[in-house]
């Protein structure tokens, strides 16, 4: 039907894409794109007007002295949401890997909403950079024209833009050949694959390598961390989308996923997990049982028994009881085959990828810091308002684009059976 | 007043002693100038023959028994029986009592303590003991009181170009040649971090309204989106 | 899900691995390939004045940096005289305090003394003769135009058990010192040979100079904080607000990569006071250090200090582990301050 609204061109997709994603809708989703815009508002209005009001406004109030961070641990709640979005952004490709390249026909239904979720976690990923980085503006006009390539932030920025575009591309174009009831030709989808799937494990490994190679910074300074990275990150992109797809097929009338696709991306992910926890245990064993190094030996204890910053350990511990209790859940068939277990899964990855990727990965290397001090961490409400702020635009981006992935995916694959909602 | 400026005089206050400088600034951690004398030596030494081989000489509050100077005589740095005179590796160096004894005075006694610390003085030389400072030509050094009561060399200058590095004192502006100590030293505060964040609570009102305001929002989406799926 | 070879449209595996190869090969060689003095060369920093072309005014005979400082010297004159009116209208035409500050104004001169070919800068500090004092730490402060509010202090002192030298057993928040079985390690940036604060920096704002003193462009610096997650001393500090300084107390001998105002959100550390060590004078902790255990000079010079310092008494880094190669000695002196007591009767008391 949407294809006899809108004409075959390009610009027909674009317009096809804003009066599908905000134009049409019921109450519901207005109402939840409302309370996302407010709250991304509220964290943009927070950022500039006071955190960064020294910088924008030329202000003598605010200022980064309002967010708990300090000389000694100069990355806090922003970078530690970061770390966790970039590796869920990886899983867009991962899908698209499994649909086009090894011709899996379920995987290749969803494997645009895999996309989305890309483009809506580098969106996170890049406003949570910018809300960090003390003065955005001259970060937007002196990182491109001069970069330093000893610098892994300036690759990483490469990496992340790259995908970000790569993606919006690869869903642009997944909605205009869909709309028309078309397949998206071979011709795209070669080089495409050949250009992205790099990209996909490029953009944690160049994360993981922007710490990794910090001799200041023990704790990070194994080479282990890019595949530790890499390990919870392909955990917890498909469990994102995992538990998008069982969400969707529950609410949205004839939308169907393969039970191929559940088994598959539930094999991804406790393999990812089994291999996450393998790598704590095998830095454990490093640090507790041998290594006489004092720095790295101290910042482990601080993040493994927290002397002086509870939350550290609870979080650790949150990561390895969560990752085996999810590990051993999806060992049950009971459980890995109906709705609610798949679901239950989900969201105990998640949320044990989130304890392992955020604050205990990132903040046990600045405490102690090179100096011997002990300088605590602690979020302030300026902080959470702001990253809360960056997530809903995250979380709205990939609303507007997830709506519009569902309807093409419908018309392609399922017509007929009409629109949802 | 926060502020305190007090000049240091080009000549050291040389007045008050021979082997006594004059900073002011910071008092405590110098000499007490009263246990010193300042006669003009020749009066009372051209017919006293002394032939310096004691260790005390209460007179000048002087006792060669204690510090760090406790193995030696008079004589080993006076060449008795003339007290003004004192020896060099290779010859004498007179001393002015009474009389100004400026900064440029007392760096040519350095020569003096080269006898017996030729190690110490060659470091010296090199600007590897002791203070450094610089001049600038026409400039001059105020020493202000400062950040946690720093006192703090203010170069005044009017081009702060071709400046030179050199010893800032003499050895006996420090070490008091009859005690060989150096006097203890007061220890600044200690050292302070960035302070916390002042209090948010506008933030925290904020954060708390704007999370329930979204949350609520979502929710009745959610809840509108079941209901509505089931019929 | 790899298992899963199926007859699908999507292009074979084998297409898929052969052209990655091709591409990640090509990447590689041209990674490799890529001579870096030469690209650095050519990649000149670029300002926005230039991108927006504001630069007519620049004339022949003036640097880049001189420009730079001569525009920021206005720039900060206009600043001070109007700090200087706020004080005068609070207290007085006749305070002193005005009259300092007017005094302060108008001496302000931004310097951009470029490096003298051939040095290269290097310090010594005598842990023996270190009695804690932090001294150094607070007259830095004043020289370098620091935030007082936010007290960053680039130079913080450190105690260590004197026997295990062990950084990370330190204690900064003594009140008595010195203190026998301690010794006093006052650390700041160390001027490495290879910092890891300059590679990391992503708009190359952080660089090392001829003469070896690792600046900052603050005109540069995007504050992202990562260089002060690089550095393996702790040196770094960044302007976590505005920075207040008071203009009674403001040091008017400024060099445009030093003591220059810093602006919000920005890095700063040590820079061996460039504004008084590029014109030959001596560094501020150098000069107000009770006891004279620091010393500074030219490394390349065999009659400098530094080299008569490794010499005669052998000299060592922190963290020599971490490979930067640091230019700030440390030695342990022939005398100590105070002298141990047992031995105060005979030598003890030379230092």
């Amino acid at each position: 039907m949407a294809a006899r609204e809108y004409g075959g061109g390009f610009v027909d997709t674009i317009k096809y894409i804003v009066s599908k994603g905000l134009l049409e809708g019921s109450r519901a989703y207005y109402m939840a794109l409302l309370g996302l815009v407010l709250m991304a508002a509220y964290g943009v209005y927070v950022w500039v007007f006071i955190q960064h009001a020294p910088v924008f406004l030329k202000s003598d109030y605010g200022g980064m002295m309002l967010t708990g961070m300090s000389d000694s641990v100069p990355w806090g709640l922003y970078i530690s949401f970061f770390i966790f979005w970039v590796g869920v952004a990886a899983a867009g490709i991962v899908f698209g890997l499994a649909g086009y390249v090894f011709g899996h026909k379920g995987f290749k239904k969803v494997a645009v909403l895999g996309e989305v979720q890309a483009v809506a976690a580098i969106v996170t990923v890049l406003s949570l950079i910018m809300v960090d980085i003390g003065r955005p503006l001259r970060a937007m006009i002196l990182m491109p024209q001069l970069p330093n390539l000893h610098s892994m932030l300036d690759w990483d920025f490469m990496v992340l833009t790259g995908y970000l575009i790569l993606n919006i591309i690869g869903f642009l174009v997944t909605v205009h050949y869909y709309r028309q009831d078309k397949p998206i030709p071979r011709k795209f989808l070669v080089p495409f694959m050949i250009i992205a799937s790099p990209f996909a494990i490029g953009i944690h490994t160049v994360t993981a390598f922007i710490s990794q190679a910090l001799v200041a910074r023990p704790y990070w300074n194994s080479p282990l961390l890019a595949p530790r990275y890499v390990a919870t990150a392909f955990a917890s992109g498909p469990a994102i989308l995992m538990l998008v797809l069982v969400l969707a097929e529950k609410y949205i009338k004839g939308f169907k996923v393969d039970d191929d696709v559940y088994r598959k991306t539930m094999l991804v992910m406790v393999g990812a997990l089994i291999i996450g926890l393998y790598f704590t245990f095998s830095e454990a064993h490093e640090v507790f049982w041998y290594t006489t190094e004092p720095l790295k030996k101290a910042q482990f204890e601080e993040a493994f028994y927290g002397y002086h910053l509870g939350y550290l350990p609870v979080m650790m511990m949150l990561w390895i009881g969560l990752g085996a209790a999810a590990v051993i859940l999806a060992l049950i068939p009971k459980v890995r085959n109906t709705w609610p277990g798949r679901l239950l899964i989900a969201v105990i990855t998640i949320i044990a990828v989130i304890n392992e990727k955020t604050m205990s990965i990132l903040v046990p290397a600045y405490i102690p810091d090179p100096l011997g001090r002990y300088i605590l961490y602690y979020p302030t409400p300026l902080e959470y308002a702001i990253t809360l702020g960056m997530h809903a635009i995250g979380i709205l981006v990939y609303l507007v684009l997830a709506k519009v992935a569902i309807e093409v995916i419908m018309t392609h694959y399922f017509r007929g059976s009409g629109a949802h909602h | 007043m926060k502020h305190v400026t007090v000049i240091r005089p080009a000549l050291a206050l040389a007045f008050i002693a021979v082997l006594l400088a004059g900073y002011i600034a910071d008092a405590s951690q110098y000499r007490d100038p009263d246990k010193y004398q300042f006669y003009p030596c020749s009066q009372c030494h051209a017919t006293m023959k002394v032939t310096g081989m004691v260790k005390k000489q209460p007179f000048h509050g002087i006792d060669l028994t204690k510090g760090a100077h406790a193995g030696l005589y008079c004589v080993n740095c006076h060449a008795a029986p003339q007290v003004d005179r004192l020896k060099t590796r290779n010859g004498y160096v007179d001393i002015a009592i009474p009389g100004l004894m400026g900064h440029e005075e007392l760096m040519k006694l350095n020569k003096v303590c080269e006898r017996c610390h030729p190690q110490t003085y060659r470091d010296y030389m090199h600007l590897a003991h002791a203070n450094k400072t610089y001049t600038c030509s026409g400039g001059s050094v105020e020493i202000v009181k400062g950040y946690k009561g720093i006192a703090y060399d203010f170069h005044v200058c009017s081009e702060y170009k071709n400046l030179a590095m050199k010893p800032a004192k003499a050895c006996v502006e420090c070490h008091d040649p009859h005690v060989g100590v150096y006097p203890a030293i007061s220890i600044m505060p200690p050292h302070s971090e960035r302070p916390a964040p002042p209090p948010e609570e506008t933030i925290a009102y904020g954060l708390i309204a704007a999370v329930t305001a979204g949350l609520a929002l979502l929710l009745t989406s959610v809840a509108l989106a079941s209901h509505t799926s089931r019929q | 899900m790899v298992e899963d070879k199926a007859s699908g449209a999507g292009l074979t595996r084998r297409e898929l691995l052969k052209a990655m190869a091709v591409v990640g090969g090509a990447s590689t060689i041209s990674f490799i390939a890529i001579d870096r003095e030469k690209l650095r060369a050519v990649l000149k920093p670029v300002s926005l004045e230039e991108i927006l072309g504001l630069e007519a005014e620049a004339s022949a005979d003036e640097s880049e940096l001189e420009r730079k400082a001569r525009k920021k010297e206005e720039e900060i004159k206009k600043w001070c005289s109007r700090e200087a009116e706020k004080i005068c209208s609070a207290k007085g035409g006749d305070s002193p305090e005005c009259k300092e500050a007017k005094r302060r104004c108008s001496m302000v001169k931004v310097k951009a003394t470029p490096a003298k070919p051939g040095v290269r800068f290097a310090m010594a500090l005598d842990i023996n003769k270190c009695i804690g004092c932090r001294r150094c730490a607070y007259a830095c402060v004043m020289e370098n135009n620091q935030d007082r509010e936010m007290h960053i202090e680039w130079i913080k002192v450190v105690s260590v058990p004197r026997e295990e030298f062990e950084i990370l057993n330190t204690k900064l928040d003594y009140t008595k010192a010195p203190e026998k079985n301690m010794v006093y390690v006052p650390m700041a940036c160390m001027h490495c040979e290879d910092p890891p604060c300059v590679m990391v920096c992503p708009v190359r704002a952080t660089f090392k100079e001829p003469d070896g003193i690792v600046v900052i462009d603050y005109d540069r610096c995007i504050g992202c904080r990562y260089c002060i997650t690089a550095c393996p001393y702790g040196a770094r500090r960044f302007n976590w607000r505005k920075p207040t300084i008071p203009v009674t107390e403001l040091n008017p001998n400024m060099h445009i990569l030093g003591n220059v105002l810093r602006q919000p959100h920005v890095t700063e550390k040590c820079t061996w006071c460039i504004q008084r060590s590029r014109d030959g004078g001596v560094p501020a902790c150098v000069e107000v250090c009770p006891v004279g255990a620091r010393s500074f000079g030219d490394l390349n010079d065999p009659e400098s200090p530094i080299r008569r310092i490794i010499e005669e008494y052998g000299a060592f880094v922190l963290r020599p582990e971490a490979g930067t190669k640091p230019r700030f000695f440390y030695y342990f002196g022939p005398a100590r301050t105070p002298p141990r007591e047992e031995a105060s009767g005979k030598s003890g008391g030379e230092g």
